[in-house]
């Protein structure tokens, strides 16, 4: 309640210094995650797994065939069926730092599908639209539903 | 009937009683103006196009890759009896299967035009129309369509006419024969329960290719336009359902014409009910104002005969 007595210009410093330190803390996150160009080699993804166990995903051998990691990552460079403001709307912050070739998790933007943005694919979506992408044609997968689990997947034990 | 009794109606009818021609021709024109402005009325009825915020699920046939996900995921949320077949069995492609009472939807394989090896894969199952013409047919008003997007089937109090069967021009209403006694329309409910509590409809959680896209029908159609302009050489340029009868729920995309997938392809833009609504809206009129016409020729032919039989022949009656 004290801030309530405070002088008004007092009151207007604080909370500009406040606000300053937060951007700050911002900033400083983005800027960690553009450090890591470092390919993250080889990932399990298992957010998502509810039928079938997690996908080794050799990130490496992958970036090594694509040859450009904005073939699966949005990036300025390569735009991937977007339009500046199909992200720029969505979270200015979180892109300026994918736009830096610091190419961040695809969990970082695509998580829970949300019929609000029905643009915006989920987590799962995103993951297997770039994988048919390449994979769609080999062994069973586009032909018959046990391809799924014979080309990438692992059935999860019952 | 006593003399002067007759001659008091005699009187009555000469001074413009109760079945003069001037009354008889008001009273048709009053019926016929009522006729014509509840017909009126009938035309005049605003066009709809769905509730507002209505949801609705755009399916991309291009993306789906025959999974299967979705109707397993279909199966456990509606709680339906096991599969004769398994879902990962690819043998149920090889030939054109129908949603039944085991089943709310399936996925079928087609084969692709392009000359792509893999087939493309189409979801059949309700459309959930904007006007649907099951609901207008049954006469128990079974079948509602809800704000949210559904149209929902209500078991008790279907008597099992059968009319929404024939209505549906998608031939999806099936009756569960499989019970004599106790038989019912099994259809796609659209996951009404799920989507009332905040959740996808259980076949757009699991599909993991992007073929299913649910979210309010109004985004969605921004949503498939975009994609057409985008990649204006992969899609046909039509989404289906968009217009077919009035509008559906359920919108699709496709690479090849939706003919060759087995969507019915002379479905007319407006909505069933209008065929007959100009029809069907005359017959109370009909059986309002046309007994009262009829009634009113029948008085006067009648009281014209008695005044011709009473002139022709007086003393048959007196003889009594």
């Amino acid at each position: 309640m004290r801030i309530y007595f405070m002088k008004k210009p007092l009151f207007i410093l604080i909370a500009i210094t406040a606000l300053s330190l937060m951007l700050a803390v911002l900033y400083g996150s983005s800027v960690k995650a553009e450090v890591s160009k470092k390919i993250p080699g080889t990932i399990n993804i298992k957010y998502i797994q509810k039928q079938y166990g997690p996908v080794v995903f050799d990130h490496t051998k992958h970036a090594a065939m694509a040859g450009n990691c904005g073939k699966c990552h949005h990036s300025h460079n390569e735009k991937i069926n977007s339009t500046c403001k199909e992200c720029h709307a969505l979270d200015a912050g979180v892109f300026k730092a994918s736009a830096k070739q610091a190419f961040l998790p695809c969990s970082a933007c695509h998580s829970d599908y949300s019929p609000d943005s029905p643009g915006v694919p989920g987590l799962k979506v995103a993951f297997h639209k770039k994988c048919f992408e390449c994979h769609l044609g080999m062994g069973e997968l586009g032909s018959s539903p046990a391809g799924c689990a014979k080309t990438c997947h692992v059935k999860k034990k019952a | 009937m006593s003399v002067t009794k007759k001659g008091e109606r005699k009187q009555n009818r000469k001074q413009g009683g109760r079945y003069s021609r001037r009354n008889f021709l008001s009273m048709m024109m009053l019926a016929g103006g009522t006729a014509m402005g509840v017909h009126a009325l009938a035309h005049a009825s605003p066009e709809f196009n769905g509730w507002p915020k209505a949801n609705g699920m755009l399916v991309d046939l291009t993306a789906c890759v025959g999974c299967r996900s979705c109707e397993k995921a279909c199966n456990e949320a509606n709680n339906m009896p096991a599969p004769d077949k398994p879902f990962d069995d690819s043998s149920v492609f090889k030939e054109k299967r129908w949603p039944s009472a085991k089943t709310y939807t399936v996925v079928n394989a087609y084969e692709n035009p392009a000359g792509s090896s893999a087939p493309v894969y189409r979801k059949i199952q309700c459309n959930h129309c904007l006007e649907p013409a099951c609901a207008t047919a049954c006469p128990m008003h079974a079948y509602t369509k809800t704000p949210e997007g559904a149209v929902l089937y209500n078991e008790n109090v279907c008597f099992g006419c059968r009319y929404c069967v024939i209505a549906c021009p998608f031939n999806m209403p099936g009756y569960d024969y499989d019970s004599a006694l106790d038989a019912k329309v099994v259809k796609c409910i659209f996951c009404h329960g799920r989507i009332k509590e905040g959740k996808l409809p259980a076949c757009a959680e699991a599909c993991p290719a992007g073929t299913l896209t649910f979210g309010k029908r109004s985004d969605l159609l921004k949503l498939a336009r975009k994609r057409i302009m985008n990649n204006p050489d992969k899609y046909i340029d039509h989404i289906y359902g968009e217009n077919e009868v009035g509008g559906t729920s359920w919108l699709y995309l496709s690479n090849v014409p939706f003919k060759n997938l087995g969507f019915p392809d002379n479905l007319p833009k407006k909505p069933l009910i209008e065929l007959t609504s100009n029809y069907l809206s005359s017959v109370p009129v009909i059986f309002t104002t046309f007994p009262a016409i009829f009634g009113m020729i029948y008085g006067l032919m009648r009281g014209r005969k008695n005044e011709s039989d009473s002139e022709n022949a007086p003393h048959e009656k007196e003889v009594k």
